[in-house]
């Protein structure tokens, strides 16, 4: 069974809220389970996301495009 | 994401059970082309200048910060790249988070953008239901919500973002109208009615579920849309020689089936297909057949509300003021169509109808470049074109004196 969890800081984090099941439309098979985000993780990513815009917004428009639409390694 | 194209689609085709077709060559392109295109736009923003006597202005767009996306379930890959993409490229971190029906396709896009360089901390994932939705749009480190959703869901989402003061995207639903002239290249005219009601089992906001038809071509046109959709084979996502997948879940099945039954007991004709669909070695999936309703009138439900499923219903009109006046008398305003020859007629009529985006001779078609949303109330705001970046920054403005 595949987990489905948040990702937060570039990292999945774990949930011990009531899981949510996530099936396949086509089989009607459950194929994962989700694990949904308390409100400590939310705050966690949202503080995450304020501290990395300050250097992201710093960083040029034309460098900010190199990683955009750069080809995958 | 060109190189994971195919797994990316994989992903899809899981998430929402569409068939593997249109994603790997729909979906999944048009959220990468999202990148290129705001990557590229980025690069070529400036700001402005005003000058007068012993001063000097200038303004310029400065990002807004933490910005969140709320997605629905039927294009997860295009509705996390049509939503990040401007917002990084704007310079913000961005949340997103997709339907908790669609998990996956998320998590590669993260990779991918994690392999590609983007620090860590601005593109995250938030899985859950509406509880942490509500969470998302209360939070006062959020600057700004972009959903893509029902009419409901954005009132909701409205009320909950204004006490933080959130700026605001809503992409909502529709029941748009697509109007064929008896001068229209008729093949054409099938095909596009029936593309804009069954790709992704109907399961796409701006497609065109109202086909009012002129009179002199109807019966002919009734019957030409009919044989091309029993023609269609529904069944296995993942098989090539499949037109329609599934639909989202049970429930909504059971939903769409039901629009069906209030449709003939409002007095509708089923021309084809209203029965849900067990194809063999998929008997539990949520399959139902393409159906076409007629004797529809402007009045009934399934002509009024957005069922979100593969059901068109076909309304008859005499002349083109009647047909724009019938197009416009609803309270959504998302995509329109008009299928003509007569280049004034395209024009004129294109001008008329009251709707976010007109297709002529096309239906559904989203270049990066052409701003796409809604007028009425199908939501404010719009994805796409340079337009958007707008949306994802603001403007500062210094007054210097000389």
């Amino acid at each position: 069974m595949q987990i489905c969890q948040s990702l937060i800081g570039g990292k999945p984090v774990k949930s011990n809220l009531p899981i949510i099941e996530k099936r396949y439309p086509a089989t009607g098979e459950v194929i994962a389970h989700i694990e949904p985000a308390s409100d400590a993780m939310l705050n966690e990513a949202v503080a995450i996301a304020s501290q990395a815009q300050i250097s992201w917004a710093k960083t040029d428009a034309f460098d900010r495009a190199k990683i955009l639409h750069k080809p995958p390694i | 994401m060109r190189e994971a194209n195919d797994e990316l689609a994989h992903l899809e085709v899981r998430d929402v059970g569409k068939v593997f077709s249109e994603a790997v060559s729909g979906d999944v392109p048009s959220g990468t082309d999202a990148f290129d295109y705001f990557a590229a736009c980025i690069t070529a923003q400036n700001g402005d200048f005003n000058k007068w006597d012993k001063a000097i202005g200038y303004s310029v767009r400065v990002p807004l910060g933490v910005c969140a996306g709320i997605g629905a379930w039927n294009y997860p890959m295009q509705i996390a790249c049509w939503k990040s993409a401007p917002a990084l490229a704007a310079g913000n971190a961005f949340i997103l988070k997709p339907s908790e029906e669609t998990p996956f396709v998320a998590h590669k896009v993260a990779e991918l953008l994690q392999a590609a360089g983007l620090p860590d901390g601005l593109f995250q994932i938030i899985h859950g239901d509406r509880d942490i939705g509500a969470a998302l749009c209360a939070h006062p480190g959020i600057a700004k919500i972009s959903l893509t959703g029902g009419v409901e869901t954005g009132r909701l989402i409205m009320a909950q973002s204004a006490q933080s003061l959130k700026k605001i995207t809503l992409e909502l639903g529709g029941k748009s109208p697509l109007l064929v002239f008896e001068d229209c290249d008729f093949d054409l005219a099938v095909q596009t009615a029936l593309d804009a009601n069954f790709y992704t089992g109907g399961e796409v906001c701006s497609n065109a579920t109202r086909v009012f038809v002129q009179r002199s071509i109807a019966n002919d046109f009734i019957a030409a849309m009919t044989a091309r959709t029993e023609a269609m084979r529904v069944g296995d996502p993942m098989a090539s020689d499949i037109q329609m997948g599934a639909l989202i879940s049970k429930r909504h099945l059971a939903k769409v089936l039901d629009y069906v039954k209030i449709g003939v007991d409002e007095g509708a004709t089923i021309t084809t297909g209203g029965n849900a669909l067990k194809p063999q070695g998929f008997e539990n999936g949520y399959f139902m057949q393409p159906t076409i309703l007629t004797n529809c009138h402007d009045d009934m439900r399934v002509v009024r509300e957005e069922i979100f499923g593969p059901v068109m219903s076909v309304l008859i009109f005499d002349d083109e003021d009647e047909a724009i006046r019938r197009a416009n008398s609803t309270n959504f305003g998302l995509g329109a169509g008009v299928m003509t020859q007569d280049l004034a007629r395209a024009h004129r009529v294109a001008d008329a109808l009251e709707s976010g985006n007109v297709w002529v001779n096309s239906y559904n078609l989203l270049p990066p470049g052409l701003p796409f949303g809604g007028a009425k109330h199908s939501g404010f705001g719009r994805e796409n074109s340079a337009y958007t970046l707008d949306a994802y920054s603001e403007i500062k403005s210094v007054y210097i004196q000389l």
